[in-house]
């Protein structure tokens, strides 16, 4: 037995390439990749398919374990009780749809985010049976059901929330929108933890992660797509 | 550990090595939210020893082989076809095919960890020694064992 074995793109172990693909390589190791592609066409096209598909795969087939449970300020039931969630998302679709769709044009309660025409975003609040468009001035409850819902052109979809101590929970991780009506898939529940939430809505035409906002938007850096943001005001439980 | 920052940079490798695993797409998929939900819940023994690359694919190996329930089914004859072939050429085709997880769902972890590191990874002996903490005199003895076992497999099934 050989110490080595034939390798597909030689001299380079799968295993260096996974690593120069994931960013773990140092600049030397990087830079015999780099030389390596630039020698072997193969090898080029190979490396230039994997960023692309790297690229997209965390916006098609979103993590969908919850990020932090011990700091979670919302739950998402369409990820912990599937069933339930449907339940719930039915019953707090089927009032809402008579009343107002969130998505109409002319729906008064919709944020209208400046410099992108036709973008706007609704936030539905579900409390036992009443149903309403969220607004700051009615402060929301533990318990309460929110449904996140927007009109835009083709593209992805990021929720992050910010508590009251400043930390940062993503609750939907660019989420492909098709274009026209879309509705986020379950519904997040409010937690007891008291204080005021800021939540973030970004809409980018490409599949950007949302730890990317996040991170931006905790060192106070501009968010470089189209977004709003929304206050979520709490009673005290 | 940020595990969706780890997700971004990290899911599409795992998805490649959970796919060659599986062979599936969509376990292969499933595969991958499993392996990253280890790593969230057991994210405090990660001590940074091996790269996070390193240790989500140790991952993805053990997700896999533990959701396994018995052994997965080995052809005497695909294994004789394999092994009969010229003795460079042999280790080419096997690092391809999927007879290998097939055998690995017999082997015990460190075997495959072995196995893994040479056939996926494409790594030298050397290396997978380093990072095993073994000889690389024990490494190759394993592997011959590991083929050789794979052998007689065959010979007890023809």
């Amino acid at each position: 037995m050989k110490s080595r074995i034939p390798r597909r793109f030689e001299p380079l172990s799968d295993f260096e390439i996974e690593a120069y693909l994931c960013g773990e390589l140092d600049a030397a190791a990087s830079g015999d990749v780099e030389h390596q592609a630039a020698l072997n066409a193969g090898l080029r096209a190979y490396i230039d398919e994997r960023q692309r598909a790297r690229a997209a795969f965390a916006a098609r087939h979103p993590l969908r374990i919850e990020p932090l449970p011990p700091r979670k300020r919302a739950r998402n039931l369409a990820l912990a009780f599937p069933l339930l969630a449907a339940a719930v998302v039915l019953v707090a679709v089927v009032p809402w749809q008579p009343t107002a769709d969130p998505l109409q044009p002319g729906a008064a309660d919709a944020v209208r985010v400046k410099g992108t025409p036709g973008l706007a975003i609704q936030l539905a609040v579900k409390r036992g049976d009443a149903v309403w468009q969220h607004r700051e001035a009615i402060p929301l409850r533990e318990g309460d059901q929110l449904m996140l819902a927007l009109n835009s052109g083709a593209g992805y979809v990021s929720l992050l929330g910010r508590d009251a101590a400043g930390r940062i929970t993503t609750y939907y991780d660019a989420l492909r929108t098709e274009g026209g009506r879309f509705v986020a898939p379950g519904s997040l529940t409010l937690d007891a933890q008291a204080g005021d939430e800021l939540w973030l809505v970004v809409v980018s035409s490409q599949p950007i992660a949302a730890a990317v906002y996040a991170a931006s938007w905790n060192r106070g850096a501009p968010i470089e797509a189209a977004h709003t943001f929304i206050r979520i005001r709490k009673d005290a439980p | 550990m940020e595990i969706d920052s780890w997700y971004q940079r990290y899911g599409e490798s795992v998805h490649r090595r959970c796919l060659r695993l599986c062979r599936n797409e969509q376990q292969a998929l499933d595969l991958v939210q499993d392996v990253f939900l280890r790593a969230h819940r057991f994210r405090d023994t990660f001590r940074g020893e091996a790269s996070p690359l390193t240790w989500l694919f140790t991952l993805a190996t053990n997700c896999f082989f533990d959701t396994l329930k018995q052994p997965l089914h080995i052809d005497a004859a695909e294994v004789e076809a394999l092994l009969c072939q010229e003795r460079d050429g042999f280790e080419e085709s096997f690092a391809s095919h999927d007879l290998i997880v097939r055998l690995l769902s017999r082997s015990d972890e460190e075997v495959r960890m072995i196995v893994m590191h040479r056939y996926f990874d494409e790594l030298e002996l050397e290396t997978i020694a380093e990072r095993l903490g073994r000889s690389e005199r024990t490494v190759r003895r394993k592997l011959l064992r590991f083929l050789e076992g794979a052998r007689k497999l065959a010979e007890a099934q023809r």
